[in-house]
């Protein structure tokens, strides 16, 4: 290793952007290419760029079902591994997830609901899913209101319980569910990118990509919190007002992405770990390089579970949680030694 | 203004239970402060209020001639710094990394370190011998090292009061006179107040300048060592039987607790 320069860690935070920026557009080609109809890339490429014949069927396969995946795959896999990021270090807690203060059971019964009552996936589901993520949102601001958002323990806990409490009530509702809605809970409750569209695309952006920016601003401030709150605290960081922050606005974002797309597991788990093995703890070089690692992770396994062959394809949940489990065990091995 | 920090009727508490009952105290700039006393008689919650790391009420409380709740959070970081007693670090972070951290009360948000950032923390590690340990992993050290580690990124803080919580705790002897050592040279170089809690009577009476002795959240004494470690007052504030002479290397006291079978021979 290079000793520090004050240039090199800009330096760094743009190399690995860079790199990573060109990764993603790499999976995003591939993610094109790949679907149930074959064309060549050129003919791809000229439909993207500047031929654009909007009669043509391939047109309308790239801009109505191809191109909004691929983005949203993007945005899903930003999010939540920007979301573990965060809640790892806020919780000084390596085991953390996106979904660990309960903002996924809430969402998931919204969508159930919103399912049973036989809405549309967009935007009838998702708007009951983000009002249920919306309604966990608040209780978990409400626990962490007092001298409990310093104490990760309760914080934790009570997301536990909320979980706990949320699974139950799944269960009722899928019990009580017979035709073939429950089809659709299934796929919900493994995260399902199969019915994207632009305009969806383009809500979602809207939402998260303002707390990506936001979250960037906070990733030093990241880095002193790890080291302790009393640390942070003594070293000029207003770790309450912080703390609040950084758990409002990432829960925020989470909300915004399970109530697209479902309960995708393990990308925010495996992800940042893998940053942290690879480029070391410092938030600020770790958020780009999660969003935009988390990004292209998540459209290559949306492109493997519609390589698959299934009927129909799988949902990417099974993809993410199949290569992310075992991932994840072998970089706990290996961090381990 | 000679006093770095004074403090009066300071109370505070954990919930309901109140751990300082009216604690009064100063302390002059630029010198070795110790705090001392039993097992809960409220030494690090004192050091901890004073770190403003919890919440405190006090009939006065200054630092440097302004009163305390007058700094910003930043303004404090830049005039205290803080060495905690438990001092773990879970995350992979290097030394250099975590000794560079010191300087985030002076930069900008994201905390890009210019120039003298860096030479401050390769001078805070030359300084307490770490720079071989560079690009070590925090959590890789030995308890000595890790030490020297919290401490050299207390010194790129630049503070003029350095708060410490039992340094010396869990540290072999060699180690304990190293830490010590340090905070001496910090103290008579760098002109820093150096404000230690410590549960060793014997260091304490061979460094500080004055003696800080608390017992059930009260002042028992304040004073030079020669004046607080008699056996009167320690054995009153510690309920046993302890044997205080000089000490072989110079003018301070030297505290033996002694063992039981050894009481019946003394009386």
């Amino acid at each position: 290793m290079k000793p520090a320069s004050p240039s090199s860690l800009i330096l760094r935070i743009f190399l690995i952007s860079m790199l990573l920026t060109v990764m993603l557009v790499c999976a995003w080609i591939a993610g094109i290419s790949v679907g149930s109809s074959d064309w060549s890339l050129k003919e791809i490429i000229r439909t993207i760029t500047f031929a654009r014949n909007p009669d043509h069927a391939l047109y309308s396969i790239i801009w109505d079902i191809r191109l909004p995946r691929v983005i949203m795959a993007a945005l899903l896999g930003a999010s939540l591994s920007a979301g573990g990021l965060v809640f790892q270090a806020l919780l000084r807690n390596p085991l953390a997830e996106p979904y660990i203060l309960g903002i996924s059971g809430g969402a998931a019964i919204g969508a159930i609901l919103g399912i049973m009552a036989g809405l549309a996936p967009f935007p009838g589901v998702s708007l009951t899913a983000f009002t249920g993520s919306a309604a966990s949102l608040l209780l978990i601001l409400l626990m962490a209101s007092g001298s409990t958002i310093l104490k990760n323990e309760s914080l934790l806990l009570s997301g536990v319980m909320i979980n706990a409490f949320c699974s139950a009530i799944i269960m009722f509702l899928i019990t009580i569910t017979h035709d073939s809605r429950l089809h659709s809970i299934m796929f919900w409750l493994m995260g399902d990118l199969s019915t994207v569209s632009m305009k969806q695309v383009g809500v979602l952006a809207a939402m998260v990509i303002p707390c990506f920016l936001l979250l960037f601003r906070y990733t030093n401030t990241m880095n002193l919190i790890v080291l302790g709150k009393d640390m942070a605290h003594t070293m000029g960081v207003n770790i309450r007002a912080a703390t609040f922050i950084l758990l409002a606005v990432t829960s925020f974002m989470i909300s915004a992405t399970v109530s697209q797309c479902g309960l995708l597991g393990f990308v925010g788990l495996v992800i940042p770990h893998f940053f942290r093995l690879i480029i070391g703890s410092d938030h600020r070089l770790l958020l780009p390089a999660c969003l935009l690692g988390g990004a292209t992770y998540l459209v290559l396994c949306d492109l493997l579970a519609r390589a698959v062959p299934a009927q129909g394809e799988l949902p990417v949940g099974v993809i993410t949680a199949m290569i992310g489990a075992p991932l994840f065990v072998y970089l706990l091995k290996r961090s381990a030694r | 203004m000679n006093d770095a920090i004074t403090i009066e009727k300071l109370n505070c508490g954990y919930g309901s239970h109140p751990v300082l009952k009216g604690v009064s105290f100063s302390i002059r700039a630029n010198e070795f402060f110790v705090i001392i006393g039993p097992n809960g008689s409220g030494k690090t919650t004192l050091l901890k209020a004073i770190a403003q790391l919890i919440p405190s009420s006090a009939g006065r409380f200054e630092i440097f001639g302004k009163p305390a709740g007058k700094y910003s959070i930043k303004a404090l970081a830049r005039t205290m710094a803080f060495v905690p007693q438990e001092n773990l670090i879970d995350f992979p972070i290097t030394v250099e990394e975590f000794v560079l951290s010191g300087r985030s009360p002076y930069q900008g948000i994201l905390g890009i370190p210019d120039k003298k950032d860096i030479e401050t923390a390769r001078q805070a590690m030359e300084f307490t011998g770490i720079n071989s340990l560079a690009h070590r992993k925090m959590d890789r050290l030995s308890g000595g090292e890790r030490q020297r580690a919290f401490i050299a990124k207390a010194i790129c803080q630049e503070p003029r009061i350095m708060l410490l919580d039992e340094p010396t705790a869990s540290l072999d002897l060699a180690h304990q006179t190293r830490i010590m050592d340090l905070m001496e040279i910090l103290q008579a170089e760098k002109g820093i107040t150096v404000v230690m809690v410590s549960h060793d009577i014997n260091l304490a009476a061979m460094y500080g300048n004055t003696i800080l002795l608390l017992k059930d959240g009260r002042t028992v004494g304040q004073g030079p060592s020669s004046q607080i470690l008699t056996y009167r007052i320690l054995e009153e504030a510690y309920g046993c039987t302890l044997l205080v002479d000089e000490s072989p290397l110079g003018h301070f006291p030297r505290v033996t607790p002694v063992p039981q079978r050894f009481k019946l021979d003394i009386s």
